[in-house]
């Protein structure tokens, strides 16, 4: 089978006009999109014997080509060319081919003739999380779409979700007989006639290439980038005009437009530099005649110092603070402790909800015994922090912050504040971080 | 990004004389990558390891000699100024303490070891692991961060294999000996200026937190050196993804972005000397950047309200409709419901009607 690649202008008028009638059918449906849609470069494909590959679905690649066959065009409504435009874009905006879990082994590799089981699972594992967002406009799916419903699985689950769930290997019979095979979940089957063969939606959605991929450069990396950044801005902006934009779709842009910190990264940050702020750290220092000075007496040498800080923890146990939470970024501070050689002589834990209570020199995290549990006043623990000898130098604070805040900060001690709700308040003199424990539990 | 992309980023910011930072996790080839790159120059190469130095060691050795004490620069910094060109490759740069780090800084910053200075020949790479990952390791300060491109160090499966069975790949220079002619480095400097002009925001971002700190941000001083990259980039014809990889190195990802998205429109059409000269519109082959220029023409024209203008749009939406149907179809709705008073629907809708019935959208 030869194929050959052929510019959209070559069509006979009457499939150009269906063409374009299909994408601002498409932009018309998701106007956000639609910069999306129309950079998507058709390429008709002709073979020159024998069947055609299966391009039903309009698949894309990875360089933003889509391929067409005018024969699938002359038979299909312009909505739904749309909606496969729509599908196939979504595809590529959410990088499904960079995401399928069996990439990288043949990556590269010649095209197969036909699809291993795993590449079928995934597409229809990204058609799932695709189309539940396709359908909250007024679409209706095309007969041939993969839908959760059909899946007999929940809608407003990610790709990768809906992989871990589907069965393995999924017979050519597709998603009507992976459904039987699993038994649960109403069958739905076509409206009429045999079962649908599932559709191919290329390698814009795994990154396998296809016998019919042409290898020509698209859309660069960051055109690519760029176009995601815009599509993001218009989700944005449409939502604030209209309020229309589909769930899955708002979380999109949300990841795009502001990128996910760390938490714990920030939070070890904090605390790393506060404890080697109010101690000196492995470091060298003038201050101090070297050693060492004696042997090379023309030579000034510099020593080593360090000395090792004490740190008061002081834990919010108010009624609004889960100690599911506290526990975690309990967890996270004295790793960080730890790796810094501050032991149990040098680290002691306050409980804290309206009054302090009395100290508890710990070793590992799990040995912390939350006390409390009534009103807030991190004042109070903060002061019996002061107060307690030898004086620490350095305060960790782990509270929702809806507390009353002391005016200024104890008397030689840094604050260092790990705040867990962002609603919260702290005082400016002490150095915050936002952890937000239930980001880690959202998957992408 | 694949590792060929982050090899000639590095190249070109080699040849621009601009500082660079590789972020990779340790063993996967960042120094023999350097190293390489030297030999293939046939220019000495000094690898520092911060880790394992004092700040005597970048800072000078203090010797008393009657009296005064003299900055005594190492062994490595007296071979390199004898040389006219070569690398200086300061290896685990956030596993240095901080006393090292700061004297590290000056060295990147002002090019003085001791009481001597480097050559303008000698080109500076740093390399670093992330704090994540290097158990002693500290957040870089903003002050360095800000002076360094960062760029991280990808491991890929597929280019590590073919390494081991034929060799890895050995980053060429571009555009090194093509030094940057004046024109090119003024006129890179000129899109820079042009931006920060649109943007004034973007000119100084001091970053809030230390975790965000440690990589490139925006400050006159890194704005001058994506102008100098973007020179190197020119002059060594180096790709689109590179000289992305560079710009949002040097400034960070959000305005970096912003930049480059701005440089791929500024060759786009002004609105209003289209609006001007409607008759002579040539619509861009790309339908994405068609969308773009037909957008910001309709745009414009709504914004002055006129029927001069209005009827000016409408003529470039008629032009644009002769290629690109579905492209025209998609502006004139917005600029159809934008009508001025006492302006009438010209005949060029009638031409997009055909392309609205066929998506059902007519009524």
């Amino acid at each position: 089978m030869t194929v050959s690649w052929h510019r959209a202008d070559e069509l006979p008028p009457h499939l150009r006009q269906r063409w374009a009638a299909a994408r601002v059918w498409a932009a018309h449906q998701a106007p956000y999109l639609a910069t999306a849609v129309l950079a998507l470069q058709p390429l008709v494909v002709r073979v020159d014997a024998g069947a055609g590959p299966d391009l039903r679905g309009f698949p894309a690649d990875q360089a933003w080509h889509v391929y067409l066959d005018p024969d699938v065009l002359a038979a299909a409504e312009p909505q739904q060319i749309g909606f496969w435009l729509l599908h196939q874009v979504t595809h590529l905006l959410r990088r499904h081919g960079d995401r399928f879990p069996c990439g990288g082994s043949a990556a590269g590799g010649a095209p197969l003739e036909s699809r291993t089981p795993e590449q079928r699972r995934w597409n229809l594992a990204g058609d799932a999380e695709i189309n539940d967002d396709l359908r909250a406009g007024e679409l209706t799916l095309p007969e041939e779409a993969v839908s959760p419903a059909r899946l007999g699985l929940p809608d407003g689950w990610t790709a990768e979700q809906y992989w871990d769930v589907l069965p393995d290997g999924p017979a050519d019979a597709g998603p009507s007989g992976s459904r039987a095979s699993r038994g649960d979940g109403p069958p739905v089957p076509p409206a009429d006639g045999p079962p649908v063969p599932p559709v191919d939606c290329g390698s814009g959605c795994d990154g396998q290439s296809r016998p019919w991929d042409c290898g020509r450069p698209g859309l660069s990396a960051l055109s690519q980038r760029l176009l995601s950044r815009d599509v993001a801005d218009r989700i944005r902006e449409h939502q604030k005009r209209r309020g229309d934009v589909p769930a899955g779709w708002q979380r999109w842009s949300d990841d795009i437009l502001t990128p996910v910190v760390n938490w714990r990264r920030q939070l070890a940050a904090a605390v790393r530099h506060g404890v080697a702020d109010v101690a000196g750290r492995v470091d060298f220092t003038y201050r101090r005649p070297s050693r060492r000075a004696a042997a090379v007496p023309d030579i000034v040498l510099p020593s080593l110092r360090q000395p090792l800080p004490q740190v008061a923890m002081v834990l919010d146990t108010s009624g609004s603070m889960s100690d599911d939470m506290l526990a975690q970024a309990l967890g996270e501070v004295s790793g960080v402790l730890r790796s810094l050689g501050l032991g149990r002589r040098n680290l002691r834990v306050i409980c804290c909800d309206a009054k302090a209570y009395g100290q508890q020199r710990i070793l590992d995290a799990r040995d912390v015994r939350l006390l409390g549990g009534g009103g807030t006043d991190m004042g109070a623990g903060l002061a019996a922090a002061a107060e307690l000898r030898p004086r620490p130098d350095l305060a960790i604070v782990l509270t929702d912050g809806h507390t009353p805040w002391p005016r200024r900060a104890p008397d030689g001690i840094r604050v260092v504040v790990g705040l867990m709700d962002a609603d919260g308040r702290t005082p400016e003199w002490a150095t915050t971080v936002l952890v937000d424990t239930g980001q880690a539990g959202t998957p992408r | 990004m694949n590792n060929a992309t982050a090899v000639e980023a590095l190249a070109v910011a080699v040849s621009a004389g601009v500082p660079v930072l590789l972020w990779g996790s340790p063993g996967t080839g960042k120094t023999s990558a350097v190293v390489a790159l030297a030999e293939g120059l046939d220019w000495p190469v000094e690898v520092v390891i911060g880790s394992i130095r004092e700040p005597s060691d970048f800072a000078g050795l203090p010797v008393v000699i009657d009296g005064a004490v003299h900055l005594a620069p190492p062994r490595w910094a007296q071979r390199l100024c004898a040389a006219e060109r070569g690398l200086l490759f300061l290896d685990e740069l956030t596993t240095a303490p901080p006393a090292v780090q700061a004297a590290m800084l000056r060295v990147i910053l002002e090019r003085v070891v001791g009481d001597v200075t480097l050559p303008a020949g000698i080109r500076i790479v740093a390399a670093a692991n992330p704090p994540e990952q290097a158990a002693d390791g500290w957040e870089l300060a903003p002050p360095l961060a800000n002076r360094l491109v960062h760029l991280d160090w990808p491991v890929e499966a597929k280019t590590v294999a073919r390494g081991l069975a034929v060799g890895f790949p050995t980053p060429v220079l571009l555009g090194l000996d093509e030094r940057p002619s004046p024109a090119r480095t003024s006129t890179a400097r000129a899109a820079v200026a042009a931006f920060l002009e649109v943007r004034p925001a973007l000119v100084l971002q001091v970053p809030a937190s230390s975790a965000v700190a440690s990589r490139g941000w925006p400050s006159p001083r890194s704005w001058e050196a994506v102008a100098r990259l973007l020179a190197g980039c020119e002059a060594g014809r180096a790709s689109e993804d590179a000289r992305a990889l560079l710009v949002t190195g040097a400034v960070g990802d959000g305005p970096g972005l912003e930049f480059l998205s701005w440089l791929e429109h500024a060759d786009l059409p002004d609105p209003d000397a289209v609006l001007a000269d409607p008759d002579s519109f040539e619509l861009p082959e790309r339908s994405d950047r068609a969308f773009a220029v037909l957008t910001a023409v309709v745009a414009v024209a709504v914004s002055y309200g006129d029927v001069a203008s209005w009827d000016a749009a409408w003529r470039v939406v008629a032009r644009a409709a002769r290629g690109a149907p579905d492209v025209a179809t998609l502006v004139a709705r917005t600029l159809a419901t934008h009508r001025p008073e006492g302006a009438e629907l010209p005949a060029a809708v009638l031409e997009l009607a055909p392309v609205l019935r066929a998506a059902g959208l007519l009524r």
